[in-house]
């Protein structure tokens, strides 16, 4: 009795993969990557999550009532928002009398008050000194990565859990501070040393007398953490005589509707109490809902990876089925039917999918390990904690990973069912037909025309499609030409590479022929193999013209719209949202100042609604360009005459004559006259503006939110003067033009790396692309390359020529990504024109340096397949099967 | 005629142990200047193999192989191939040419890797010994056989090399194209002062060379100056037979 197979394809095809594990892992390479990534940011979010969670609930631990102050109804969105604007309001406080009198309400078994404030460790460390310098020394702002930096009152309540001494005794006077255990450690303080700590307005030094612990996290969502004795917290942090909530602990047989019902009655309105354990789920929902913005950006990245993945595999495909032609058409000789091939092909391909996907998923934990450590390494503050892998993340990016694949294998599956029987006995010719890429170039053509019709349509006001705003017209225009493009390419791949012929034979001689001929002899697959490295460049040449053209803009703007010769502004917003008054003060005794005004800021009620309500001094036109709309500035210098931005007046129909009417805390209702509409070019501390020294309601404020001023003469002597009286406020920052230009450049850099860093992940799948297609390239060539040698060309030579074929992929992706990233820029900046952005700048230098690092990696992701190709048996390579 | 090259003990074997099959077993015998040299057996006599040890292609087990003096064992990759390029010349069964490249390119492809300039006078003359030079801008797929191997041996020919080896170089012709590329090669050697070494099955193919080796089971069985055909096939026959 013979055997009998009864799936003899689905053997055929699992045979297939046993004998070349290699074959799935390059065909593959792409989707694991996309997989990986897809992964691990969904590990990361997660992880990110629960340890939010798991804050949350440490920070009510044991808590079940909190009592939060009622708020003004127009402060209060502000309060919700986290309150740091570059204005300081005061917050309603609770007295701190209540803690007494909530304490001996029955059924509360403890109650404490909390406050919080902020407050900044520095560190000043001595450096190298200038020759014009008195005062040798740097002011470190200490924080973990980006979270904030708090100062809070140390919890003397027996019942008060969340922080836990690690070392050393609580504050008792106002001398002593207790640290958290993270800032200490990531700082090297221990118990014993001095520390100066920023709160409000002047820094002030105390002994670390504790090292203190939250919920076992170390400190809170990674930020630094200043815990006074409860006296000195409510002076340092402006909370004095009051307290920002209190904590309650009820008796374990008390009702938790009851006890908050008295606590309300005892508020009389003033105080609104909250179930903590419903807080504690709403407060991490609040910073869920960030991540997961956060989440969907590394998404759009995954799925960028993922879409030039399937470019990938469906080239792979397409060129493994070509090799085994042969063993196909034998197949359909032996009378396998097409549909039955077509099966053969897409079994294989989900073979391939699922482990692809499957390791996709193993590197994806991997890679969420190493981004965790990463970022840990550049103490980036997240709460620590497990990494947590959902099952739906899984099997979503398992979902993905083969789906992926299967859809990008069936044009190729059905291709290859289309073989003929007599193809086996033929002699074959590894060259497939070449099908007229005419009709694809037409194609090609009117996509691309009617991507360019709508794009330059709203650019130059012919054609308006209704239902798209013009900017996404701009975007879905783009999106279409660049489709157009990608089914161009295979057409226009020998036109290209013609223009590399002749220099390429000149310098490389025989071999640059040849290696331009092989990528003109397979102009789809050179072509597809580029697409994928274009997608790449494409968004990486964007992103890169957008921010020079914005670095440069920002240029222009601060030269032209500044015009002070010095900015004071809060060095840490999050501290201290301004500068002390003091130094405005001090700067205007200066002899050297010679014009300076002030802007100041505050909260008011407007139509219920709270308004920033900004103040300047007159001086400010002077130093600032404003542009002037209607109206004058001689009427506002008057009393209870307001100026209003224009964008402000415009969107609320404000006209010169206006009535504007406010609800000024400690001052009650006053009207303003609209006397002056007006255009400021930097951003804005406020939409409405008062004369500063009309009205004394804000001198009340202790700070500035900034000061700008001119001095008679910038030279050394003056900045020396300067830095002397700013050394007192060390939350002061001071800049000159120079300064402001490069801080504003340096803010759009460090996001051009961010985005440049997922870019290059799609750039990397794309390389894989290049070694896939060069090294299959290779081996259709087998026999070329045996001749080469046997005929005599060195091994070195065999090498140069793979390499210069893989140049000219990646010449030709680099060229046509990097000549639509800068269109695309272009046509996104002309658009945005209305907005204010008028600066288009391509730099020369930056776009050749991305075109040499794509060469260059393409000539990387050619040394496996040259390798290859260099030590192939020449003997085999000639020999006639 | 003067000793271009010699064999000492040839021997080569393939696989190790049980596996092991001697192809070629201690071949000792030169191979003159000037002179058209087929190497004839049956499938299996090993005379592809000594083709292939003999161009410095394969490696052998043990003896030498000397050409010019030279032993072709003492060199290194770099050098063998640089021996091949200058002064080997090949004509293979089946792809002899680059597709990419026109007749002309491949006929001068090996003074291009050389980064040396074809000689021109030189390169003519074999153009018009072959009588392509109609066909010189077409690429290898707008050729017919015989001419694509006639492209063969004109780029085996056109660096000047010492000796030209050929492995069944008319193999998959059909006999004109055949007769035509025989009465070309023998013209080479004759005209043109070349030394050819060929590999083949066929009788009429190797009635064209001035001498004929026969190989059986890695040895050499007979030694042939100038036989007719009918000569060459009665051994054959008598070969086989046994």
């Amino acid at each position: 009795m013979y055997g009998f197979t009864k799936r003899p394809l689905f053997l055929i095809a699992w045979k297939n993969l046993k004998t070349y594990p290699v074959r799935i892992l390059l065909t593959t390479s792409s989707i694991i990557l996309g997989v990986a990534v897809i992964i691990a940011s969904s590990i990361f979010s997660e992880s990110n999550k629960s340890a939010f969670d798991n804050l949350f609930s440490g920070i009510y631990e044991g808590i079940d009532l909190v009592v939060n102050p009622v708020q003004e109804e127009f402060a209060g969105d502000f309060a919700g928002s986290g309150g740091q604007g570059p204005v300081s309001f005061d917050l309603k406080k609770i007295p701190d009398s209540k803690i007494k009198e909530i304490q001996e309400l029955p059924g509360v078994k403890g109650a404490w008050g909390e406050v919080l404030g902020f407050a900044q460790y520095i560190k000043v460390v001595p450096r190298e000194c200038h020759t014009y310098e008195r005062q040798c020394s740097e002011t470190i702002f200490i924080s973990n990565g980006f979270a904030p930096t708090f100062g809070g009152a140390w919890d003397t309540s027996p019942y008060a859990k969340q922080w836990e001494l690690v070392e050393g005794k609580p504050p008792v006077n106002n001398k002593e501070v207790v640290m958290d255990v993270t800032t200490a450690e990531n700082n090297g303080y221990s118990v014993g040393d001095r520390v100066t700590v920023l709160a409000g307005s002047t820094p002030a030094s105390f002994t670390i007398v504790g090292i203190a612990e939250f919920a076992n996290v170390g400190s809170p969502g990674g930020a630094t953490f200043a815990l006074f004795e409860f006296k000195t917290a409510q002076r340092l942090l402006d909370s004095e005589g009051g307290v920002d909530l209190i904590n309650i602990v009820i008796e374990n047989n008390a009702d938790i509707e009851t006890v908050r019902g008295l606590i309300e009655g005892l508020g009389e309105g003033n105080l609104e109490v909250i179930n903590a354990q419903e807080a504690a789920a709403e407060q991490a929902d609040g910073i869920k809902q960030g991540l997961n913005f956060f989440n969907t950006i590394l998404n759009v990245f995954a799925g960028i990876a993922l879409f030039v993945g399937a470019f990938i595999i469906q080239n792979t495909f397409r060129i493994l089925l070509l090799q085994r032609t042969k063993e196909l058409s034998l197949l359909r000789a032996l009378g396998t039917s097409k549909n039955q091939i077509y099966r053969l092909v897409l079994s294989e391909s989900i073979f391939m999918s699922v482990i692809g996907s499957g390791i996709g998923i193993g590197l994806g934990i991997g890679l969420a390990v190493a981004v965790k450590e990463g970022l840990k390494y550049f103490e980036f503050g997240l709460p620590d904690g497990p990494l947590v892998l959902t099952t739906e993340a899984a099997i979503t990016g398992a979902i993905v990973g083969i789906s992926v694949t299967i859809l990008s294998s069936l044009l190729p599956a059905r291709k290859a069912s289309q073989v003929s029987p007599m193809e086996a006995i033929r002699e074959s010719t590894l060259t497939p037909k070449r099908k007229s890429l005419i009709k694809r170039l037409i194609f090609g053509s009117a996509v691309t025309t009617l991507g360019f019709t709508m794009l330059f349509g709203v650019l130059y006001d012919f054609l308006d499609l209704p239902s798209l705003s013009g900017l996404q017209q701009v975007g879905f225009g783009a999106g279409v030409i660049f489709i157009g493009i990608s089914i161009i390419t295979p057409s226009i791949t020998k036109p290209f590479v013609f223009l590399f012929d002749k220099i390429y034979e000149i310098i490389f001689g025989i071999l640059g022929k040849l290696a331009t001929e092989n990528s003109k002899r397979t102009p789809r697959r050179t072509a597809s193999t580029a697409s994928a490295l274009m997608i790449g460049l494409t968004l990486i040449s964007l992103a890169n013209v957008i921010t020079t053209s914005f670095k440069a803009q920002a240029e222009s703007v601060v030269g032209e719209v500044v015009k002070a010769d010095y900015q004071v502004s809060a060095a840490q917003v999050f501290v201290s949202p301004g500068i002390p008054t003091g130094l405005s003060d001090e700067l205007i005794e200066l002899e050297e100042v010679t014009k300076l005004s002030r802007s100041r800021a505050t909260i008011v009620g407007y139509e219920d609604r709270p308004l920033i309500l900004g103040a300047v001094d007159e001086a400010i036109f002077d130093l600032i360009k404003t542009e002037s709309i209607s109206g004058s500035k001689e009427d506002f210098v008057k009393l209870n005459s307001m100026g209003v931005l224009k964008q402000k007046a415009e969107r609320d129909n404000i006209d010169i004559g206006d009535e504007i009417t406010l609800t000024i805390p400690e001052e009650g209702v006053m009207t303003f006259t609209i006397a002056y509409i007006f255009d400021w070019t930097t951003p804005p501390p406020a939409e409405f503006f008062l004369l500063l020294e009309n009205y004394t309601f804000f001198s009340n404020e202790s700070l500035d939110t900034e000061i700008y001023f001119n001095v008679k003469e910038k030279n050394q002597a003056t900045q020396d003067k300067l830095d002397a009286i700013l050394s007192d406020y060390p939350g002061a920052k001071l800049r000159d033009q120079d300064g402001l230009v490069e801080e504003a450049n340096n803010q759009i850099q460090q996001l051009l790396n961010v985005i440049y860093g997922f870019l290059s992940i799609s750039v990397f799948v794309a390389l894989f692309g290049i070694t896939n297609t060069l090294s299959l390239s290779v081996y259709e060539r087998t026999r070329e390359i045996g001749l080469m040698r046997a005929i005599g060309t060195y091994r070195k030579q065999v090498r140069r020529m793979i390499f210069i074929e893989s140049s000219i992929i990646s010449i030709f992706g680099a060229f046509l990504g990097t000549s639509l990233g800068i269109f695309f820029a272009w046509s996104l900046i002309k658009a945005l024109e209305e907005d204010g952005f008028s600066n288009f700048t391509v730099s020369i230098s930056q776009t050749f340096t991305w075109i040499g690092i794509s060469i260059i990696a393409g000539v990387i992701a050619a040394v496996l397949p040259a390798i290859k190709a260099s030590r192939q048996n020449i003997l085999e390579a000639i020999s006639y099967e | 005629m003067s000793k271009l090259i010699e064999t000492i003990d040839l021997t080569k074997v393939y696989g190790e142990k049980e596996t092991a099959v001697t192809a070629l077993n201690s071949i000792n015998t030169t191979f003159n200047q000037n002179q058209f040299t087929a190497i004839m057996g049956p499938s299996g006599s090993g005379k592809s193999t000594l083709l292939h040890c003999l161009a410095g292609l394969d490696k052998v087990s043990s003896g030498s192989i000397l050409i010019k003096g030279v032993d072709l064992a003492s060199l290194n990759d770099k050098q063998l191939t640089k021996m091949r390029r200058d002064s080997f010349g090949f004509i293979f069964q089946a792809f002899n040419l680059i597709p990419t490249l026109t007749a002309e390119e491949n006929i001068t492809l090996p003074s291009s890797v050389a980064g040396k300039k074809p000689e021109q006078d030189w390169v003519e003359k074999i153009i018009n010994t072959m009588d392509i030079g109609d066909r010189l801008t077409h690429r290898p797929n707008e050729l017919s056989g015989g001419q694509q191997q006639r492209v063969a041996a004109a780029r085996a020919m056109a660096s000047k090399p010492e000796v030209i080896f050929a492995d069944e170089p008319s193999g998959n012709l059909d006999s004109k194209s055949s007769k035509e590329l025989l009465v070309f090669m023998k013209s080479i050697v004759s005209e043109l002062n070349q030394t050819i070494v060929m590999v083949t099955h066929d009788p009429y193919a190797a009635s064209f060379a001035e001498r004929v080796i026969m190989l059986k089971d890695g040895e050499i069985a007979n030694d042939l100056d100038n036989p007719t055909q009918e000569e060459i096939v009665s051994q054959v026959t008598s070969l086989t037979d046994i």
